[in-house]
């Protein structure tokens, strides 16, 4: 599966010190394109990379909401095994003393059963400000384009409210918006990929951050969501056919209905 | 008829609040009620309804046929360890399968449900008939089941892990379960009703599930549980139901020859619990224990629904008069006999 593997390069300015981050991935280098048929086993962890490491810690919570620390080397972060499925939390924190900056991504992993609901993970306090998926997508569900995804402002395991929060994408949309009295924000996902062939399947994916800013006591913390967006799949799924074709089928059964209760019923 | 004691409503009292709980699940507990019960029985969760806690085991041998021993097949690997997933899926359903036997069908299964009560509004607006399939009919549609199974649920998904077809044919079946739309649709989303072109498989997959969707809404008006008839989870409990504690159990008498009543009441036409003189155990592969049967059996405990070696259910010709007037009564009360202003019929106790 080495080839399958793919990376994620987060480069985040909260790493190198810069006050305000933009977040945009890419293939790890050496990223070879995938033949079709070889792209549909693909099951490999993305293994996640980051620049500027210097300081940052990495923390992988499982989905019993146990903590081990992840390693980075030459920005490659080796995240431990845990040996169970289900969603797991990568949370990157960076404490420049007065100014306190956390991401935080939600990844699925294999393995055993983990016994655990998700919302465990998404419900605990990963660090003291945190953006939260409100809900997580899961099972056949991801955060498709042209999609509306909420999410949730946490300060110290309460909501935060009426902060201005921004979604930014890595094909270079920035929406802005403001949380809501209990901390709540809603997201159009932007249909912003580009050279899309209506009616071609395109299973491109990009990441987008939802990332929000807080000052308490003197010191600014700085966090965000980190996530993976595909392409809607209306580009190529049409609705109105669907609704016309299960009308016909309506039609032709209602005449088969009726001809056999003419036949055979009263 | 007190209600609290006709078998049929107490059926459909169960299987409206099966069919809430699981398409609806996470909206009455909580957000993942439906990933925490997943999480605990891998094998029993659908995909596709974000807000239930369907059951269904179908998908996971779809993907493991696809992505899993597909898979070891291509490359050579150890098929013992590309079978195991689906070993531990088929262990977890049967595990389930022993306590209810096919009245999963019969009680919980949403997608019977909703053919149920649409048949229910056919009957109110007087588009019932009194049978509802021929005998040959029903003979000439049994083997579909199978075939969908052996094909859509392990054959294709199976081919295209190994690589022979193409991937869009991974999980064919439930691309065309007619589940997945109307639970998506309960939801108020339409994102699964639709026409794909992204390619020729697609298309034409899509056009039949759509199709047929359509088809099933119209014909369960008429004709009772037209998808159960071909439902490969239908054919899966099948092939278990010797396994399962609860089951139709006849005590034969010679009157049976001269009745068939029970066969006629059976939504899935099965005429063999009519015919069936010598054996007890009459859970056949197209039953799903609804237990209709029994109640219109009018020799006492002539046909029985029996959990292990206990009868939760028996035949009586008590209940079989009552049963019969509340049936007759609602069949001819409907509502274009009242739109022609006829008045309501009453039957007359026998």
């Amino acid at each position: 599966m080495g080839n399958h593997v793919r990376a994620l390069l987060f480069t985040c300015t909260m790493l190198s010190g810069l006050p305000a981050p933009v977040l945009h991935a890419q293939q790890a280098p050496g990223h070879q394109p995938e033949a079709p048929m070889a792209n549909q086993h693909r099951r490999g962890e993305k293994k996640p990379m980051i620049a500027n490491a210097e300081g940052a810690s990495v923390t992988l919570w499982a989905p019993d909401l146990s903590t081990q620390p992840a390693r980075i080397e030459q920005g490659e972060i080796s995240l431990p095994k845990t040996g169970v499925d289900n969603y797991h939390a990568m949370v990157i924190e960076q404490d420049w003393g007065r100014y306190k900056e956390a991401l935080v991504q939600y990844i699925y992993r294999r393995g055993k059963p983990s016994k655990e609901s998700p919302m465990r993970l998404v419900n605990a306090e990963k660090t003291t400000f945190e953006v939260v998926p409100a809900p997580l997508p899961r099972g056949h569900y991801h955060y498709y384009t042209q999609q509306e995804w909420g999410f949730k402002l946490r300060f110290q395991n309460k909501p935060l409210a009426n902060l201005p929060v921004v979604l930014e994408t890595e094909n270079g949309s920035r929406i802005e918006s403001q949380a809501n009295a209990q901390g709540e924000v809603t997201f159009l996902l932007p249909d912003d990929f580009p050279g899309i062939v209506e009616g071609e399947r395109d299973r491109r994916n990009a990441d987008f951050t939802v990332t929000a800013e807080h000052v308490d006591n003197g010191i600014t913390y700085r966090s965000a969501l980190n996530a993976e967006y595909r392409i809607n799949q209306s580009h190529w799924q049409s609705l109105d056919m669907g609704i016309a074709v299960a009308g016909l089928g309506l039609l032709v059964g209602g005449f088969i209905g009726r001809a056999k209760s003419n036949k055979g019923g009263k | 008829m007190n209600p609290l004691k006709n078998l049929s409503v107490i059926r459909k009292v169960v299987q409206l609040a099966a069919l809430v709980l699981l398409v609806y699940g996470s909206s009455i507990g909580a957000y993942y009620l439906a990933d925490k019960l997943s999480g605990a029985l891998p094998a029993l969760s659908c995909a596709y309804d974000l807000n239930g806690s369907d059951l269904c085991t179908l998908i996971p041998f779809q993907h493991q046929m696809d992505h899993r021993l597909g898979e070891v097949i291509a490359s050579g690997g150890n098929i013992l360890m590309g079978l195991m997933p689906t070993l531990i899926t088929l262990g977890t359903f049967v595990l389930l399968f022993v306590v209810l036997n096919k009245a999963f069908c019969g009680w919980i299964c949403p997608l019977g449900t909703f053919q149920e009560f649409l048949h229910l509004i056919g009957q109110k607006l007087g588009l019932q008939r009194h049978e509802s399939l021929n005998a040959n009919m029903v003979e000439k549609m049994r083997p579909i089941k199978w075939a969908i199974l052996a094909l859509l649920v392990f054959g294709f998904p199976l081919m295209a892990g190994i690589g022979w077809v193409n991937h869009d044919l991974g999980d064919p079946f439930c691309k065309i379960c007619p589940s997945r739309i109307l639970t998506t649709l309960a939801n108020g989303e339409t994102n699964q009703l639709y026409v794909d072109t992204a390619s020729t498989t697609t298309l034409v997959i899509s056009l039949i599930a759509d199709f047929m969707f359509g088809l099933m809404i119209a014909l369960a008006l008429t004709v009772r549980q037209p998808f159960c008839r071909i439902c490969p989870m239908l054919a899966l409990h099948a092939v278990f139901r010797k396994l399962g504690l609860l089951r139709l159990v006849k005590n034969a008498t010679p009157r049976c020859d001269r009745c068939g009543l029970c066969a006629k009441a059976c939504p899935m036409d099965i005429k063999e619990i009519h015919t069936e003189m010598v054996k007890r155990d009459v859970t056949f592969e197209d039953c799903t224990l609804c237990g209709r049967c029994v109640e219109f059996c009018r020799d006492k405990d002539v046909l029985q629904l029996k959990y292990a070696t206990f009868p939760v259910f028996s035949a009586d010709s008590k209940y079989f008069k009552v049963r019969k007037k509340a049936q007759t009564l609602w069949e001819k009360n409907t509502l274009k006999r009242l739109i022609k202003g006829e008045p309501e019929k009453k039957v007359k106790a026998t």
